[in-house]
């Protein structure tokens, strides 16, 4: 017996009448061979099935040409009248087999030369024929052939080959006989394939000379789920190697910062709408936060109010927020390093530094946007540096990620002297990437002929945005599963 | 950026020459504003905040004729003597200071004045920070009667603009909705900011001008005042408003103002100048100017130059307040020369790149979680107190970071642990496949003795129909023998746990996190339907708190 009709059997004889559906389910078998099985079993009388009976009925060329006038007989008829015609005067192909039909039917008969309409001839003349009717029915329908099924019209134009009728036959339950449940009993007996290998046949070698019971390999399975990173963390990796491959030693810094550090030090006025509270989370708990350096401090204070005139306030420095920006770090180690420079501490110049880090801002939060993201800032405190040193480190840097085409146009920031805006070319726009520039002599309290810093801190889900199909950078934060599994992959 | 919109034609008309939409974008961005949008009416264009020259359509069409090289810039000649005198009272402390100019010979088209309204508006709320900085007045000089005063008076009458009869200053403060906006910019001691003539009031600033002195197209001679609380700033925004009226062909008169000590003679149109070597230029951008080509660069954006020596003298466009000093003026020149034209040059170093020992402690962690079967996660840092405590049967602690300006209840604190973010990711995934396992490694936020403290935790669920107490365990055993933790596990107790399935981890003395069965009641306040296990430890005594710096 054939495995695939074993396992019609087995199922039958398990879960007892089941519907073709049910025995696919329970059987993990293809349509076709379960079929193929139910066929062979039912030949063998080993199951039985109960079945729906349909027709396909297909009209033949002939039988459309009728259709659509009549039966070649009914058109005789008509066409000779009550009186008859000479035979002499009927020699079409059509309506030589009018003739024919017509005289089987006793519809006409003969008389020397002539055809002469008989009675019943004449009635149907004017009534018509049945298998005429029929036809012209089904022509039109398919489906009336099931009215006319059990008729001899119907038959007639079976036999005729002016329809074609084909029978459709449909399982709807199959159950397993007397004689199956035997022949299934008998089977297993002599079953000797092995369903799964365990320990003990490995050492006794118990499975040699049996045959391995073989799996459908086409049927389907519940993939596995492989655990991934999330796609953020993949590209901030990305960027990290891209920073080391080009020489950047990595840093990092706080998350609470007082606004000194995010903003003051950056050379940010005091009043600039950045620092709103539409703009930056301002932290109840602990609210402010000291700065160290005194000296720093006073300086700060020196360049704010020479350039923008206003008092500068110690107060508003020291709010503490969480940083809107990785610039902040940036300005940590500019701070350090020059500090140390002028301190005599000896430095291999240039110095490039990278941290790849998030921030907050306040937005309102909602499906489509977050507070989070992350930024990548890099600087370069060095002698000489220009800014073609500048878009040259950045197109590196870029190019690294995968975004060959970069451009920059000039662009305001308040830090920065000059300033740079990224375009990174996605298809045919121009996207946004962030922005660069070398930073403003009144942050580092040094000239440029001695020491300048290049700088830059573009987003980091810009860059996935660009490289893969994601909506929106709130769908990266606390995603379903389902997202993670989903996007984990790319 | 803020945006400014302009009217095609009326640009088009002021650029005075014919130009495509395509030529005349990428001019306007080679400079350095983006152009939203341009279609057959308008231009909306983003303009850099230091930048409120361009806000005007007059500003902008300057700037790029110059650009073009199809104008050069002309030095300003404002008429001699002073058209009028303000005097500065006593009791204008938190709006100290006034400059004011007049304007003579106008001809106004509804366009011009449409281009100065709006330029005046948009310069107040954005340059002058919603009128706190600067706020400024247009006033029709027919109705004007000198000299003015600038104070503060007590309550009093007047026509404001738009208006058909008399109100007191108190009741247009209370009523309009501009009056309650501005409040705290004007009243101090029950006193009200104004202007006057001898006839009355002019303005109640910064609010609204009075209907007696509106400007229309008719207008031909207009007063404009300035006022602020930074002198320096409205005075360089006299000579930007100066500039703007020469170019449109107006004459510009000078006003004086006696504060008590002093008095200024406004505005003072001053040209700041610079010298700066051709090689530090070079130095600084990286490619070579050149002597001829650095004058016409900085011609191209406004400003006046010569040669002396290897010096280029720059003259800087009294309209440009910007320009603070040399550094200014050479990106100008970079500006001019094209970024786009910039040859990257690479820098010369041979620096050896590096990660932080702390970053590349955390990817092992992480490897080993994924290795476990756990996806990883990220979850924003901000949450509520909901979330963080009373959904995970919490009593609400003191010693965590709130937000004093929450947008949305959804943020309003910094997340002390990561459990909640996760809980809450299971509870969005009841239609996916189980077993759910996520894990997330990264910061939580805490106060220690009032300082802030950023700890990275790790923590992990695993949610389906078997998971239970050792399978929790049996994860965290593995991720703590991968990177190399000794622990001991203990009974433990948490509230966000079913009672005797919870454990705490212990490691070198401390307890460093917890472990067991999430209990039901916060399974259901988070909508998860299967049993589910987690943990959640402090990685910062194993990361080291500190990234080995020697930067």
């Amino acid at each position: 017996m054939h495995r695939h009709e074993l396992s019609v059997l087995a199922a039958l004889k398990e879960k007892g009448k089941l519907s073709l559906g049910e025995l696919l389910d329970a059987t993990r078998l293809g349509k076709d061979e379960a079929l193929w099985a139910i066929g062979n079993l039912q030949t063998q009388k080993l199951v039985s099935t109960d079945r729906h009976g349909e027709y396909e009925v297909r009209v033949s060329r002939e039988g459309e040409t009728y259709a659509r006038s009549s039966l070649p007989e009914l058109a005789l008829l008509k066409k000779v009248g009550g009186k008859g015609a000479e035979l002499g005067e009927l020699r079409g192909k059509e309506e030589q087999i009018g003739i024919s039909w017509a005289k089987r039917k006793g519809l006409a008969a003969v008389e020397g030369e002539r055809l002469v309409p008989t009675d019943k001839g004449k009635a149907a003349s004017k009534s018509g024929i049945e298998a005429d009717t029929a036809l012209k029915a089904i022509y039109k329908d398919g489906g009336a052939y099931a009215r006319y099924r059990e008729s001899d019209a119907a038959k007639e134009l079976e036999q005729r080959k002016l329809i074609e009728v084909k029978a459709r036959e449909s399982i709807t339950s199959i159950e397993i006989t007397h004689q199956g449940v035997l022949a299934l009993a008998k089977e297993r007996q002599e079953e000797q394939e092995i369903e799964s290998l365990d320990r003990r046949m490995i050492k006794s070698r118990a499975w040699a000379g049996k045959r391995f019971k073989p799996y459908n390999v086409g049927a389907p399975v519940e993939p596995a789920v492989a655990a991934t990173r999330h796609p953020l963390r993949k590209t901030i990796d990305e960027i990290r190697q891209a920073y080391v491959g080009l020489g950047f030693t990595e840093v990092s810094g706080p998350i609470i910062e007082p606004a000194f550090w995010v903003f003051d030090y950056l050379f940010v006025p005091q009043d600039h709408p950045a620092r709103d509270v539409q703009d930056t989370f301002f932290l109840g708990r602990p609210d402010r936060l000291a700065v160290e350096d005194a000296a720093l401090v006073e300086r700060v204070k020196r360049e704010h109010e020479s350039a923008w005139h206003g008092e500068w306030s110690r107060q508003v420095a020291m709010r503490a927020i969480a940083r809107t920006h990785t610039t902040s770090v940036s300005g940590r180690y500019i701070n350090k390093v020059i500090g140390e420079i002028n301190s005599g501490k000896r430095h291999e110049l240039p110095v490039k530094l990278f941290t790849v880090g998030r921030n907050l801002r306040n937005e309102t939060i909602d499906p489509k946007h977050t507070a989070d993201f992350y930024q990548h800032d890099g600087i370069i405190i060095g002698k000489d540096l220009t800014l073609a040193n500048l878009f040259d480190v950045l197109t590196k840097l870029y190019k690294r990620l995968g975004i060959g085409n970069l451009r920059f146009k000039p662009m305001y920031y308040p830090f920065v002297e000059p300033g740079a805006q990224l375009l990174g070319k996605h298809g045919d726009e121009w996207i946004e990437l962030g922005g660069a520039g070398v930073i403003r002599n009144e942050i580092t309290g040094i000239e440029r002929s001695k020491i300048s810093v290049l700088a830059w801190g573009p987003g980091v889900e810009r860059i996935l945005l660009v490289k893969k199909e994601i909506d929106s950078i709130a769908e990266l934060y606390g995603s379903s599963v389902g997202w993670l599994r989903k996007m984990g992959g790319v | 950026m803020p945006v400014s919109i302009h009217d095609k034609k009326y640009m088009l008309k002021l650029l005075g020459f014919k130009v495509s939409d395509e030529e005349l974008v990428r001019n306007i961005e080679n400079m350095g504003p983006n152009v939203k949008r341009i279609d057959a009416k308008e231009i909306e264009v983003e303009y850099p905040a230091n930048r409120p020259d361009l806000i005007s359509t007059l500003g902008l069409s300057r700037a790029v004729r110059y650009y073009m090289r199809k104008s050069r810039s002309f030095a300003y000649k404002i008429k001699q003597g002073e058209a009028l005198t303000i005097s500065v009272g006593s009791h204008v402390a938190v709006r100290p200071y006034i400059a004011a100019l007049v304007v003579d010979k106008m001809q106004l088209g509804e366009d011009d004045l449409l281009d100065m309204i709006n330029f005046t508006e948009k310069l107040s709320s954005t340059y002058g920070r919603q009128r706190g900085r600067i706020a400024l007045g247009l006033h029709d000089m027919r109705e004007v009667k000198g000299p003015l005063l600038y104070d503060a008076f007590e309550d009093e009458e007047f026509i404001p603009l738009g208006s058909k009869s008399k109100m007191r200053y108190s009741t247009v403060m209370d009523s309009d909705k501009r009056g309650r906006k501005y409040i705290g910019l004007c009243r101090s001691g029950g006193r009200y900011v104004a202007l006057k003539d001898q006839k009355g009031t002019m303005s109640l600033i910064p609010v609204i001008n009075s209907e007696r002195t509106r400007v229309s197209a008719g207008t031909k001679r207009m007063l404009v005042d300035i006022t602020g609380t930074t002198r320096e700033v409205i005075e360089r925004v006299a000579d930007l408003l100066a500039a703007d009226f020469m170019d449109r062909g107006f004459e510009v008169s000078r006003v004086s103002i006696r504060y008590r000590e002093s008095s200024r003679s406004l505005p003072k149109m001053e040209t700041r100048r610079f010298s700066i070597p051709l090689k530090q230029i070079d130095d600084e951008l990286g490619v070579t100017v050149g002597f001829n080509n650095a004058i016409v660069l900085a011609n191209k954006m406004g400003h006046e130059a010569a040669l002396i020596g290897k010096k280029i003298a720059v003259s800087a466009a009294p309209y440009r307040l910007d320009i603070i000093n040399e550094q200014d003026v050479i990106e100008d020149i970079a500006v001019g020369y094209g970024y786009d034209y910039i040859q990257p040059v690479p820098v010369p170093s041979s620096a050896i790149g590096r990660v932080e020992a702390r970053s590349e402690a955390n990817n092992s962690a992480r490897e080993i979680m994924i290795g476990l079967g756990f996806g990883e996660a990220m979850n924003s840092y901000l949450t509520n107190e909901e979330t963080n405590f009373a959904k995970m049967r919490h009593a609400r602690e003191t010693e965590y970071i709130d937000i004093v300006n929450p947008r949305s209840g959804m943020a309003t604190m910094l997340r002390t642990w990561i459990l909640p973010s996760l809980l809450r990711q299971l509870g969005q995934s009841m239609h996916d496949s189980f077993p759910l396992r996520i894990f997330e490694l990264d910061m939580v936020f805490g106060i220690r003795r009032n300082v802030p403290a950023e700890t990275y935790h790790l923590a992990a669920v695993s949610c389906h129909s078997q998971a239970n107490f050792n399978e929790a365990k049996a994860s965290l055993e593995g991720l703590l023998r991968g990177i190399g933790v000794a622990c001991k596990f203990a009974e433990g107790r948490d509230e966000s746990m079913i009672e005797g399935r919870c454990a705490t981890v212990e490691s070198d003395g401390k307890i460093i996190g917890f472990l067991g069965e999430i209990h039901p009641e916060v399974l259901t306040s988070f909508g998860i339907e299967e049993p589910t296990v987690g943990f959640e430890i402090d990685l910062n005594g194993w990361i080291g708190a500190e990234s080995a710096d020697s930067v």
